[in-house]
């Protein structure tokens, strides 16, 4: 049989766990999409969806946000039971609901399975990390459970593919032969006002519903509800609540109460667990790494080696790219004729996009570290260990994931920010999250502490100043939060509540995924819109290449034999070009800062993309540059003068490289950046006010560390 | 009696919950990761921003004090 034969209607399933319990992985494994997976809570936070054939039945998935709970107190959360209890309108309800579970927590992860049995759908109950339960002597009696609970339990690993044909056949099961799941037990009071309320609810309700509207005393759900159903229900609510209160019911308590006293008593018979407290393996490393002192110092050494390996490590890989790229120009410049395509090819797409795509190695590097620091359980208690820091700036420790996320990228560093409940502690973090330098600034630094602050100093030094760059935003960052808390989004913080998942070995294919994903969309960007950019720089730099005089640049520097005036012809066209132009028109805004009309100019061309910049000091510097005197755009840059005159002083020193790289560090030149911003907060002003903030601090920073930095330097 | 507020007890203590209080919220947030009366948890590091371990699990909660009130007597 084949997919022709398979009914045209497929079965739909929705995917629920908590964060961490291996839902991405399972989902991957059983479609065969590739997506991101993470190791903190929370971090799927957009709805996948796919589809698998298991036996000619076409079954979808749908992904939803990790949950502790289907009572819903963040955005997050709220899409996740709509999308299972059938109330948002672009989905239609689940067939089924695949509950995975924890099993090395599996009390804990049935509450959410508890919920979801109330919802009148059939459950199929999947355990994950049998494999962990087992390594810390919890024996699990599948068999048994599923019994007691009358609904299919398969132990699964997704990773090693364990498990998987069962679970497929008792979903396709299923199909024909529907095993409703058990209720669970609260007390006769609870029980029958809930039940007034489900016979209020009309055909959409269900026993999860109409306990919602009674335990959630201001829950999100509930009005959400009451609109969508259009029914007045809060008198009915009101009445029952009272009736409970009077009986001595405590509300807020009642229902965990009532869930765990059940799961208790349907999970005892069927696990056994080693007596007594254990110390575990993360509680033993807990000790060091989430020590107020140890913990804070091994942070710092792990940032500390991480953006020293991002020098080391690269420095032999980015050679050998740079050589294949002066290979390539040299090869495109011995068959192409002198003249516009040549100079089109040569110095504007292979110097612009090569010169990118030499960074490829420090991102690998750099994804690389996230993920691996992700995946094995680390980056929850950085969380931690930052809780109280950000707490001084107004925030918790939940901002402090979204913002080292950013460290790689500001756009899935915005998106995290989801996992903040509190609104004006979600947007402030949104509001710094660029701050932070992200891999697309790595380029810039790596370039100039290449050329200006690495020679005659330790091998540890050119570490030492990238991660004083990367420190800037993670100073900044949190300061600025900081103002923007005690000013414009004045409130008090959200509580820190996170759970921190246990130490494990990353695992080499998620890392991998991501470094490859990441990697990817770089060469992309570099491919289409920072290729584009290039063109463009090289065009307005090319033309008009006729002077007002009438002189014909190329063929007045093709003519002639001796060098300086060759070079003099150069400067002049390059002036006189259209950016040229700009740039001397801009050059008195940027001269405070150290730069010359030449840095001007590529800075304005990377505000759409920072990592422009790169290419654009290529193009700039390096047009027209005969193939025997080809050089790296680090040395060009080092022997550059003001003006291109030799009698003139060296256009950079040390103060003028921190200024352009402090300005790069502080300034908001990505338009990714400001689409998601907008995305998230729905209005075009944030992402206005971020640029505006973000470019007038730029400005203020590079101009105080050039001026100050000529006094020391 | 001798109940004490959470953030009292030292690390590596471990003690039995009597009574979580203040924002409706964050109690019932807190009551289904399993912080409620009568749960026994363990204090990792003791701060202001603490670690617990309950059941099986490792809670990192913070500047918490304010808004909510959890009481534990200490077990040995
Ligand atoms: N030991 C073990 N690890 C697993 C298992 N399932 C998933 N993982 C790992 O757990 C981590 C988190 O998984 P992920 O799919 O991101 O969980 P999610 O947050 O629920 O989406 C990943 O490193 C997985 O490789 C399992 O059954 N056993
Ligand atoms: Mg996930």
């Amino acid at each position: 049989m084949n997919e022709i034969t398979a009914p045209l209607k497929s079965f739909r399933i929705a995917l629920l766990g908590n964060p961490n319990t291996g839902k991405t992985t399972l989902f991957n494994v059983l479609t065969g999409l590739n997506h991101r997976v993470g190791n903190y809570p929370g971090v799927t936070v957009e709805i996948k969806k796919g589809r698998f054939v298991h036996q000619s039945n076409a079954i979808e998935i749908l992904d939803i946000p990790g949950t502790y709970s289907l009572a819903p107190r963040s955005p997050d959360e709220l899409l996740s039971v709509e999308l299972v209890l059938g109330l948002n309108p672009l989905e239609k309800v689940p067939d089924a609901l695949l509950v995975i579970a924890d099993a090395s927590n599996l009390e804990r992860n049935l509450y959410l399975a508890t919920q979801a049995f109330e919802t009148g759908l059939p459950v199929i109950l999947a355990l994950s990390m049998v494999d962990l339960a087992n390594a810390s002597g919890v024996k699990i009696d599948f068999k048994a459970l599923s019994e007691k609970l009358g609904i299919p339990v398969i132990a699964i690993h997704a990773s090693k593919r364990k498990g998987l044909d069962e679970l497929k056949n008792a979903i396709v099961l299923l199909q024909t032969e529907k095993r409703m799941p058990p209720v669970p037990v609260f007390s006769q009071d609870v029980i029958s006002n809930r039940a007034k309320i489900l016979g209020l609810l009309g055909d959409k309700g269900s026993l999860f519903l109409a306990g919602r509207l009674l335990f959630e005393t201001d829950g999100f759900l509930a009005q959400q509800l009451e609109q969508k159903l259009s029914l007045s229900l809060t008198p009915a609510i009101l009445e029952s609540r009272e009736a409970l209160k009077s009986l001595g019911i405590n509300l807020v308590s009642i229902e965990a109460k009532s869930r765990y006293a059940w799961i208790r008593e349907m999970v005892q018979p069927c696990i056994s667990k080693p007596e007594g407290r254990v110390t575990g393996f993360t509680d033993r490393v807990d000790r060091i790494l989430t020590h107020k002192v140890f913990g804070m110092f091994f942070f710092f050494l792990i940032m500390f080696s991480m953006f020293t390996a991002l020098f080391v490590l690269a420095q032999p890989l980015m050679e050998w790219i740079g050589e294949g790229k002066s290979l390539v120009g040299q090869g495109l410049e011995s068959i192409l004729p002198d003249g516009m395509l040549r100079s089109l090819l040569v110095d504007g797409l292979l110097e612009g996009v090569g010169g990118v795509v030499v960074f490829l190695p420090q991102i690998v590097i750099l994804f690389g570290f996230l993920s691996v620091l992700e995946d094995c359980g680390y980056m929850a208690r950085a969380a931690f260990l930052m809780d109280r820091v950000m707490a001084k700036c107004g925030l918790s420790g939940k901002s402090f994931i979204p913002l080292l996320s950013s460290v790689a990228c500001a756009v899935p560093g915005v998106l995290a920010t989801r996992v903040i409940e509190d609104k004006r502690d979600r947007l402030a973090t949104i509001l710094v999250a660029p701050l932070m330098s992200c891999s697309a600034r790595l380029p810039v630094y790596v370039l100039f502490i290449g050329a200006f602050l690495t020679e005659g100093y330790g091998w540890w030094f050119p570490g030492l100043v990238l991660f004083l760059m990367y420190g800037i935003g993670f100073v900044t960052a949190p300061l600025a939060a900081m103002l923007f808390k005690s000013t414009i989004l004045k409130g008090k913080g959200a509580p820190f509540l996170m759970e921190l998942p246990v130490y494990k070995t990353p695992s080499f294919s998620v890392v991998f995924a991501r470094i490859y994903e990441a990697s990817l969309s770089f060469l992309k960007r570099a491919g289409t819109l920072i290729a584009a950019t290039m063109v463009l720089i090289w065009a307005v730099l090319y033309f008009p290449y006729i002077s007002s005089t009438g002189e014909n640049y190329p063929e007045r520097i093709a003519a002639t034999e001796n060098k300086a005036e060759q070079d003099a012809l150069l400067l002049e066209w390059k002036k006189n070009s259209y950016l040229g132009r700009t740039g001397r028109l801009i050059e008195p805004v940027v001269k405070p800062l150290g730069w010359d009309w030449r840095i001007g100019v590529a800075t304005l061309a990377s505000f759409p993309a920072r990592e422009v910049v790169v290419g654009t000091l290529s193009i700039v510097f390096g047009l027209g540059k005969d193939a025997e005197d080809e050089q790296q755009l680090l040395e060009i840059l080092q022997k550059a003068r003001w003006n291109d005159d030799p009698d003139q002083p060296l256009l950079f020193n040390v103060p003028s490289a921190l200024s352009l790289m402090v300005f790069f560090a502080l300034c908001c030149q990505c338009g990714s950046t400001l689409m998601v911003i907008r995305q998230e907060t729905g209005t075009w002003f944030w992402p206005a006010f971020t640029f505006i903030y973000m470019t007038g601090l730029a400005y203020i920073a590079a101009l105080l560390t050039f001026q100050v930095g000529l006094l020391f330097l | 009696m001798n109940d004490i507020p959470l953030a009292m007890l030292e690390s590596g203590e471990w003690a039995e919950v009597t009574d979580v209080s203040g924002n409706p919220n964050i109690v019932s947030r807190l009551s289904e990761l399993g912080v409620m009366n009568g749960c026994k948890l363990c204090m990792l590091q003791q701060g202001q921003t603490c670690l617990l371990k309950v059941g099986e699990s490792r809670l990192s909660l913070g500047c918490l004090y304010s808004d909510c009130t959890i009481m534990v007597r200490p077990v040995v």
